[in-house]
């Protein structure tokens, strides 16, 4: 066996492959995964059976190879995102690096085999958007009396691996800027941190913003085209248009979008242009690029990847500071605690970038998504409260994902045991810990408070709502993930991405957190249909928003009742 | 003469961001057969050191070679003859022992009989026949310790290095392990390690270094440091070399060039 080979097989299976003390975990897990498959399957259903109509429409209108373009993007979009954090932390802060690099290996092979790793990760969210696309664009281009010739086939095969290959590339070449951001701030970490999320930030926007700025131009309104009074409280419901219409109107500008990017457009061509010698050019220009990426990652693999994972390894994974050294200042157990608790964060490179992230993502995605979807929604006194669902969506979605609080515990590592010497209760190590979460949490609630302020959609009673109701929920969802986390935390881990891997405990409180979002985001758009004024809207979403994070808050202080010093006695 | 399996020329390696040296012009060799300890306080540079050998950290000035071959130039060939033991004991805990074991053995190229015949015996002599199949981290430190040893055996290096090796394990295996080292050298093969275990080291050893912050402070065999020494033991040598106060008295009374650190035996 090759060492590529060897050493690929080894990295996926201890990151990849679930370990199970005993079969009743093991049943658990396989439960687990089908209520997820589920819960991820029934949007998956509805947007395939949406794409259906897309797709035959786009036949109809003759803008397929744009659809599947935009449809292909989406996907690398997916990875690319999902893709960074994952990385990073696998290809730079694991602790296999010291290992692999006292191996008899290339470190260009180990490069490789750790983007393997990755990309065999990401595959599995491509596959969900690339593979039944690709299916159900099959079944709606032959039902629209097309032809399809074996090369789409074969070139939807190479999209499912090539696809996700390419984005992973992306985020190789992108994390060589991010990672020289760290180096040379690594005395001030959190300038250091500040410019690496702006950098993500600039990169998302260099996507994105030619996207808005093309779906921006679709008109969908009727011929009034007259929203002001509808805004101002004059709720009304326009008569919708028909399916048809709306694609007719859509469908151009999807083109424009699918037009911009080359590589999936080149792909879409080879796939659907037939036998001919135009789609094998095609195919041969799409696999040109990647190959040219995968020359180009190599390249930059043999040039910085050892150097900037022996940076890593010399600072120990952590961010270094210039700072002198404060005379001694006696602390109380708990500010000592919570000193630690901050310092256990900023401190660390890995967690930096995430807890950075999580609290600037969401208010700029409030920002630009909300002010899309007032743009380009059909624009009645409905679309406010569907920005107001948006953003509500949008702050849970992210919230969940509080690090601080899902995997509190676990990201201790082994250290969790000295933590356990302390002559402190543990109720107070917990106590410390959740307050921090919910700091960290109530800070991305504010900034993603002002950037909906921002837009100038909605009312100021939405806004009290959306502030007083994901307060309220994130103070509740940091008290279940943590409880979750400290009931079976994962401390043995070499790379901190192995403790969300297969991690039922840090998976179901995102999804209790993530169901609380979907019922008042269509809550929030649901009220808005009834005949009434806005601010009356505003309220009754208010009262939903801030009732259902009450029931929230005081249904999980119910459930994690359970002595916490028998669960932190119990970690192992 | 005596094959060299390691040879360090110069060594030099600063941590980056650091203004100061962990390690400085360090020069020594390791021949075939020979079983090298290397001592040092805590901080001295040992491990620092180790790791620039085996690959685990740059350096930027000196040469390494080993079985002649540079580790800058063609490290891939060189490390085909080191087998590592570090002193954090790293092991893919959703592995089994075995399928750790089948790993390193895949890596080095190490056929199949070779590397059954290899994990029996050594499976044996930690008495880990029974564990073999179990996942790793279910496996105490002193377990995985005996894992990484394995691991680190399976491809018969010419030059087996550890860190701190005895640390953690229980006194039969550290017998076992002690024996195996020695054994190691008699197949013409080299041992390099460090440890804090003076003891041991007199008894086992062969030829010492000591380093002391970053410099190397003597190296030589076992008898030239006694017969240097007045026949003191060496621990009243190690302690007397490396006490900051006594340093410039006993360096000077033993002619050590202090300004350079220079090997005053070889």
């Amino acid at each position: 066996m090759s060492t590529f080979l060897c050493l690929t097989k080894r990295l996926a299976k201890n990151t990849l492959k679930p370990t199970f003390a005993d079969d009743k975990e093991k049943k658990k897990y396989i439960a687990t995964v089908i209520v997820l498959i589920v819960c991820f399957g029934i949007p998956v259903v509805m947007s395939i059976i949406g794409a259906y109509g897309l797709i035959k429409s786009a036949v109809e209108l003759g803008y397929i190879e744009e659809v599947y373009s935009l449809i292909f993007l989406s996907a690398q979009i997916v990875t690319i995102f999902f893709g960074l954090f994952a990385y990073v932390n696998v290809m730079y802060f694991s602790k296999d690096n010291e290992f692999l690099f006292t191996l008899p290996i290339k470190s260009v092979t180990v490069f490789w085999a750790k983007l393997f790793v990755v990309l065999i990760y990401e595959l599995l969210f491509s596959a969900i958007i690339i593979l039944p696309m690709c299916v159900v664009g099959a079944v709606a281009i032959i039902s629209s009396g097309m032809s399809l010739s074996a090369a789409y086939v074969v070139m939807t095969v190479l999209a499912v691996f090539l696809l996700p290959l390419m984005a992973i590339l992306v985020v190789a070449l992108l994390s060589y800027p991010l990672m020289l951001i760290f180096r040379f701030f690594k005395k001030h970490p959190t300038v250091g941190a500040v410019i690496a999320i702006l950098f993500v930030v600039a990169i998302y926007m260099i996507i994105y913003i030619p996207i808005l700025v093309n779906t921006q131009s679709v008109d969908v309104t009727d011929s009034s085209g007259d929203i002001s009074g509808e805004i101002s409280g004059d709720a009304s419901t326009d008569d919708n248009i028909s399916a048809t219409e709306l694609y007719s109107k859509i469908l151009p500008t999807i083109s424009k979008v699918g037009n911009y990017s080359y590589h999936t457009l080149f792909l879409a061509k080879s796939m659907l242009g037939g036998d001919g010698i135009r789609a094998f050019g095609y195919a041969m220009a799409f696999l040109g690029i990647v190959a040219g990426l995968t020359a180009l990652g190599t390249l930059f693999a043999m040039l910085l990847y050892k150097k900037l994972s022996y940076e890593v390894l010399e600072s120990g994974g952590s961010v270094g500071s210039k700072k002198q050294k404060k005379p001694a200042v006696q602390l109380s157990a708990d500010k000592a605690l919570f000193r630690r608790e901050v310092k256990s964060v900023f401190k660390n490179t890995t967690l930096l970038i995430q807890a950075g992230m999580i609290t600037v993502l969401p208010p700029i995605l409030v920002f630009f998504l909300c002010k899309m979807s007032f743009s380009s929604a059909e624009q009645s006194a409905n679309s406010v409260f569907v920005a107001v669902g948006i953003a509500e969506m949008l702050i849970k979605l992210m919230g969940v994902s509080n690090l601080s609080a899902t995997i509190a515990i676990s990201r201790e590592g082994e250290g969790i045991f000295m933590l356990k010497t302390y002559p402190v209760d543990y109720d107070k190590l917990v106590d410390v810990k959740l307050r921090f979460a919910n700091i960290m949490s109530w800070v991305t609630v504010g900034l993603s408070t002002v950037a909906f302020m921002l837009t100038g959609v909605a009312n100021i009673v939405s806004v009290i709502g959306l502030f007083a109701g994901n307060m309220l929920y994130m103070a509740a969802m940091n008290r279940y993930s943590l409880y979750r986390d400290l009931k079976k935390p994962k401390v043995h881990w070499k790379n901190i991405v192995e403790i969300t891997n297969n991690n039922i405990s840090t998976l179901i409180p995102m999804l209790v957190g993530s169901a609380g979002g979907v019922f008042i985001m269509i809550a929030a758009v649901a009220v808005a249909l009834l005949p009434i004024n806005t601010y009356l809207v505003a309220l009754i979403y208010c009262v939903i928003t801030v009732g259902v994070s009450l029931i929230y808050y005081f249904a999980i202080k119910a459930k994690t009742k359970d002595n916490i010093a028998e669960l932190f006695e119990r970690i192992e | 003469m005596s094959n060299k399996i390691l040879s360090i020329d110069n060594l030099s390696k600063k941590y980056r961001g650091n203004e100061k040296y962990s390690v400085k012009d360090l020069s020594f060799e390791v021949n075939e057969g020979e079983l090298y300890a290397f001592l040092g306080p805590n901080g001295a540079g040992k491990s620092t050191t180790i790791k620039c050998i085996v690959g685990a950290l740059p350096y930027s000035e000196g040469n390494i070679s080993v079985c002649g071959y540079n580790l800058h130039d063609n490290p891939v060939a060189a490390k085909k003859n080191i087998g590592y033991v570090p002193d954090n004991h790293f092991l893919y805990e959703g592995m089994t022992a075995n399928e750790y074991i089948d790993f390193m053995a895949d890596i080095y190229g190490v056929g199949v009989n070779d590397r059954n015949a290899r994990r029996k015996k050594y499976l044996e002599l930690f008495s880990l026949e029974d564990s073999q199949d179990k996942l790793l981290s279910s496996f105490s430190h002193g377990m995985k310790q005996k894992v990484c040893v394995i691991g680190a055996l399976i491809h018969n290096p010419k030059l087996w290095i550890l860190d701190e090796p005895l640390t953690g394990l229980d006194p039969m295996s550290a017998y076992n392990l002690k024996e195996l080292m020695r054994e190691h050298c008699k197949e013409g093969n080299s041992v390099f390690f460090s440890s804090h275990i003076i003891e041991v080291v007199e008894k086992l050893c062969d030829k010492v270094a000591i380093i002391d912050k970053g410099r190397l402070l003597v190296s030589g065999s076992m008898e030239e440091i006694r017969a240097k020494d007045d026949d003191n033991s060496l621990e009243d040598f190690f302690i007397s070399v490396t006490q900051k106060e006594s340093d410039a008295q006993k360096v000077a009374s033993l002619g050590i060039d202090e300004e350079s650190g220079k090997d005053f035996i070889d």
